[in-house]
């Protein structure tokens, strides 16, 4: 039995930038040039921290992969898209990260012209090449707008969305063409599926229009997306995706087995005032067991997340500042769990921990289905605790 | 390209023990004398301003920090701690934040009971939060205070209190119950501010009908006590509440838990910290429990200073370790201090053709009343190689700070005293040295971890810090310091608005610097000052805010705290803002304070640009760098 654990790093809009006028809020808290002021962590200062092992971290952050969904820099500039990918790549050595899946997002292309007449020039100018070393890839990447990146039990499909920007309002959402479908399609029919199979786009492919966020700026061509994701033939898939800064975690349209869609919050942008109030900075890691999908025959995986605050840095947040502290995705059934629930004794306090050795699969399921599942259980003689913002149950007894 | 690869944080990286995890505080936690004394099972009242680390000593006493403490000196206390601390932090909103949504429109007398309805359920929900911490020690040296609950008797207790309470569980479990309690003090709030805001008097019953309006927090921790010894057959068992920051709870909060230093009986101590401005009436009273019989009473700052500079040492060489830099020493790094006799061995120091020699003979021949001061004492310069050591003591040691700051902000005087002597210099390195670097950090933990984290890239690079940059790094603190003191509100009753403290400040900072400095040469200057009957009221307040803050140190027996008030007292300023106001790091000899108050109205009337910098004239520079 496989029993090997996959880890992906999961991060988004950075919109690292450089200060142009004092005194004045900078777009984000990734402030390129500036000296570290003491006592005042940075989001890429405290988040290089907790790559390394002390004594108050006996297990510092590590991974196999390392996901970013886009908008590294702030407005095409180019120190801040420098910093950003230099960044990344100073995780990657640090985490043990074998490579780095990256996107491009509307902030990353020139879409106004600022600097050069073609949007695209000065990101594919870049060294370490973006988003790929492997110049085959590279030129799919910038040619056919898509790639497939694939090792052992991880296939990789990266979506350029940002493509048709510069040309007319174009930059105000994401776009896939008919053209790329067709070639998308082409390619994933010749393609075998694996365990782990996870799409990396910047724009959404569903609408995402909560807390006023417009329903203007998803994916043109995103439902016809997630339909051929969603085809009988082809494997379930994960989709991560940037863009709102406005974390969520949900099932996309469509059949029994349509896209898992997780949108990451930002890494290092200062929030809009809609979102400062609901949601932290965030970054991700996702965990996939080989051994539980094999067992459940799905993709199932779980999610830790790390959110920012101002004055002690990355914490693993527990309450609902976006996505919680830990969660999962994947399992679908929440209908015969609930039945499971009868094997456990009456009269005792269960703890969560104890709870998920008895129950496994409610690892795999995502803080709204869980909220979902607890609702249902507790008409039917469980008394259960949650932590306050969390769906999650803390403690349960059966009567 | 600018981008930089940072450091990563360390445990020294929040310098405000409130805002840190009790697992985070243990790893950086060095106890001092007076942790010893607070970890005694006795009442305590713990009195210290800003950031001398009043809320570390109580957080290290709550189970879950010793459970993750574990220097080489946490063994001895874990034996020792026989009582499970509960931490009660203060909290503002118990009545500024009720005052100012409109509370006033309540009736008094259910205003106070919602002030101690939200106590009581957040003393209730800090208690339920250690027991629980209680439940996961895992330290075997911690066994006595290991609390072991089966399932059925945590529900049964559960349940006993939740009918006591009249509080609904989601589930019979204690972090059921935590979770309520901590519900239903926001509630409580919540209603209590509708109802205010409302103004509609119908709604009062609703919220008289409350059930925790009627519990009082004390009789409830005893009755909780009770149940969980009755329950588990403990009888052992003992606990403390440990309150913190008291001077911004209801002020019949205070007095209530002093007064029940002589009441509360064998189960329960109480600890309570305070600023050293606090006005505590109860104490006066003839029943009032006594300090050394009833409580213990700490005071953290440091009129002694070897103890004081022992914990600074420490600290010191634990943030360096921290950051991975050993084999080294303070002295190493900041050099020696000119104001305490600099290199000089303690033989050599006063012999003819050493510094101190070439000292006192520039004094003599640049500063008249120097020269008066040794005719007067039959003092030869040039003999005093001669001197026994008892005259070296009294005529000479005792005034060579005064002579080197003399040398170094006066101007030669030819004579004639009645030119300007002023002497500016931008900084002045006689501050400089490891042992005026510890009497100006004056054993304040969040001032040294401040200061020591702006040095560390500097010591990694040069292995020492040159004296103008130590110079540079302790103005930038002082400065950011008083800039705070500005934003200091002061109480209602002070007409003084928050410039007059930092003026009140400036005013005798330059009275010393004038009776050192300026006048003729005195072998004894102004150093202190006492509070006197002459004293305008609202100096009172802004010296209140001070004394909290740190900005003044109060002088006086161990045993005494401010319970009657300043009237009387001696105090002096920080050490930290000797450099900006140019005077020796000395207590030296009192002047009342009302003359240097006096001073206030004339500097008013000189120009603005020969007033001499005040603190606040050189914080808008200052600001700057926060930007």
């Amino acid at each position: 039995v496989n029993d090997r654990t996959i880890s992906v790093l999961l991060f988004s809009d950075l919109h690292a930038s450089k200060i142009t006028r004092r005194g004045h809020n900078s777009p984000s808290y990734f402030e390129v040039g500036v000296a570290p002021r003491a006592g005042e962590p940075t989001p890429v200062q405290s988040l290089l921290g907790l790559t390394k092992a002390n004594e108050l971290q006996s297990d510092p952050l590590a991974a196999d992969f390392l996901v970013c969904c886009g908008d590294l820099t702030h407005q095409a500039e180019a120190d801040g898209f420098d910093a950003a990918w230099k960044f990344l790549h100073q995780v990657k050595k640090l985490t043990g990260a074998r490579q780095i899946i990256a996107t491009a997002g509307n902030h990353d292309v020139d879409s106004r012209s600022k600097s050069n007449p073609s949007p695209v020039d000065f990101i594919k100018s870049i060294k370490p090449p973006f988003p790929i070393q492997s110049t085959r890839q590279f030129e799919k990447y910038w040619s056919r707008n898509f790639f497939l990146q694939e090792t052992e039990e991880v296939r990789f499909l990266v979506l350029n969305t940002t493509t048709t920007h510069g040309v007319g309002r174009e930059h105000e959402w994401g776009r896939i063409t008919d053209q790329t479908l067709r070639e998308i399609r082409e390619v994933l029919a010749r393609s075998k599926p694996k365990r782990i199979n996870i799409c990396v786009c910047h724009h959404h492919p569903h609408r995402h229009s909560e807390i006023g966020l417009g329903d203007y700026d998803d994916i043109r061509g995103g439902q016809l997306f997630l339909d051929l994701l969603s085809e009988p033939s082809n494997a379930p898939w994960l989709i991560l995706h940037g863009h709102k800064h406005h974390p969520r975690l949900s099932y996309a349209q469509g059949n029994a087995r349509s896209p898992v869609v997780f949108s990451a919050g930002s890494f290092s942008a200062r929030l809009y005032p809609a979102l400062q109030a609901r949601v932290r900075n965030q970054f991700y890691r996702l965990n996939f067991s080989i051994s539980d999908i094999a067992r459940l025959g799905t993709m199932v995986g779980t999610f830790e997340s790390w959110a920012w605050y101002e004055a002690s840095g990355w914490q693993r947040a527990p309450t609902a500042t976006g996505l919680p502290d830990r969660g999962g995705f994947g399992y679908r059934d929440i209908i015969s769990l609930a039945k499971r629930f009868s094997i456990l004794p009456r009269g005792k306090i269960i703890g969560w921990e104890k709870l998920i050795t008895r129950i496994p699969e409610l690892v795999y399921l995502t803080p709204d289905d869980l909220g979902c599942l607890f609702h249902m259980l507790k008409g039917e003689g469980y008394s259960i605790t949650t932590e306050p913002g969390q769906n999650r149950p803390a403690q349960l007894v059966r009567k | 390209m600018n981008f930089v690869l940072q450091e990563p944080p360390s445990v020294f990286d929040s310098f405000n023990a409130r805002a840190v995890s009790a697992e985070r505080l243990a790893k950086g936690f060095i106890p001092s004398a007076n942790f010893g004394t607070v970890s005694r099972r006795a009442h305590t009242l713990v009195v210290g301003p800003r950031g001398s680390g009043k809320t570390c000593l109580l957080k290290m006493l709550q189970p879950a920090a010793l459970n993750v403490w574990t220097s080489a000196e946490a063994e001895g206390f874990k034996k020792k701690i026989d009582f499970s601390g509960v931490y009660i932090p203060a909290d503002i909103s118990w009545n500024q934040q009720l005052k100012y949504l409109g509370a006033d429109r309540l009736p008094d007398r259910l205003r106070l009971r919602i002030e101690a309805a939200t106590v009581t359920a957040h003393v209730l929900h800090a208690f339920i939060s250690t027991a629980l911490d209680r439940m996961n020690i895992t330290d075997r040296s911690l066994r006595r205070l290991h609390l072991k609950l089966s399932d059925r008797v945590e529900m049964q207790i559960c349940e006993t209190l939740a009918k006591r309470w009249k509080i609904a569980l989601s589930a019979p479990t204690l972090l059921s119950l935590k979770h309520s309690l901590r519900g239903r003090g926001m509630d409580i709030w919540h209603q209590a501010i509708t109802c205010a805001s409302q103004g509609n008097s119908d709604n009062f019953s609703v919220l008289e009908a409350e059930p925790l309006l009627n519990f009082d927090f004390l009789s409830e921790v005893l009755y909780l006590i009770e149940v969980i010894d009755d329950y588990t057959g403990r009888k052992d068992d003992r606990w403390a509440l440990l309150f913190d920051e008291l001077e911004i709870a209801p002020a019949w909060m205070l007095e209530k838990l002093i007064l029940a230093f002589r009441s509360v009986g064998q189960k329960l101590v109480l600890k309570l910290t305070i600023s050293p401005y606090t006005k505590i009436g109860v104490l006066a009273s003839p029943n009032a429990p006594q300090s050394g019989q009833d409580f213990d009473l700490i005071r953290l700052w440091y009129g002694y200073k070897q103890e004081g500079r022992a914990f600074s040492s420490k600290l010191f060489e634990r943030v360096l370790a921290e950051n991975g830099i050993n084999d080294t020493t303070p002295a190493k790094i900041l050099g020696s201090s000119p104001l305490k006799g600099g290199d000089e061995s303690s033989a050599g120091a006063y012999t003819i053709g050493s510094s101190h020699h070439k000292l006192l003979l520039r004094a003599y021949s640049n500063d008249s009343s120097f020269r008066d001061y040794c005719q007067k004492n039959k003092l030869n310069l040039n003999q005093i190689n001669l001197l026994s050591e008892g005259e070296r003591a009294s005529l000479i040691r005792k005034i060579t700070p005064t002579v080197i700051i003399r040398d170094t902000f006066r101007k030669p005087d030819r004579g004639d005293t009645s030119k300007i002597l002023q002497r500016s210099r931008k900084r002045p390195t006689v501050y400089s040295g490891a042992d005026t670097f510890f009497e100006m950090m004056e054993a304040n933990p969040r001032w040294l971890i401040g200061v020591l984290h702006e040095m560390i890239p500097i010591i990694k690079k040069a292995g020492r810090v040159t004296p103008s940059k130590q110079l540079e790094l302790i103005e930038r603190t002082a400065s950011r310091f008083t800039s705070m003191l500005a934003t200091y509100p002061l109480g209602s009753e002070g007409n003084y608005s928050s410039v007059s403290l930092i003026r009140a400040l400036d005013a005798i900072g330059a009275y010393i610097h004038k009776s050192v400095v300026l006048d003729h040469f005195s072998s004894e200057p102004f150093g202190s000052f006492t509070v006197d009957k002459q004293t305008p009221r609202a100096v009172f307040d802004a010296l209140g805010t001070a004394l909290n803050a740190g900005a003044i140190v109060l002088h006086g027996s161990e045993n005494e705290h401010l319970g009657e008030g300043l009237l009387g007292k001696r105090f002096r300023l920080s050490y930290i803002l000797s450099p900006h106001y140019k005077i020796p790091l000395r207590l030296s000899r009192p002047f009342p304070i009302s003359a240097a108050i006096k001073t206030l109205k004339s500097i008013d009337e000189v120009p603005a640009k020969n007033k001499g910098a005040s603190l606040h004239a050189i914080r808008p520079q200052q600001m700057e760098l926060f930007r």
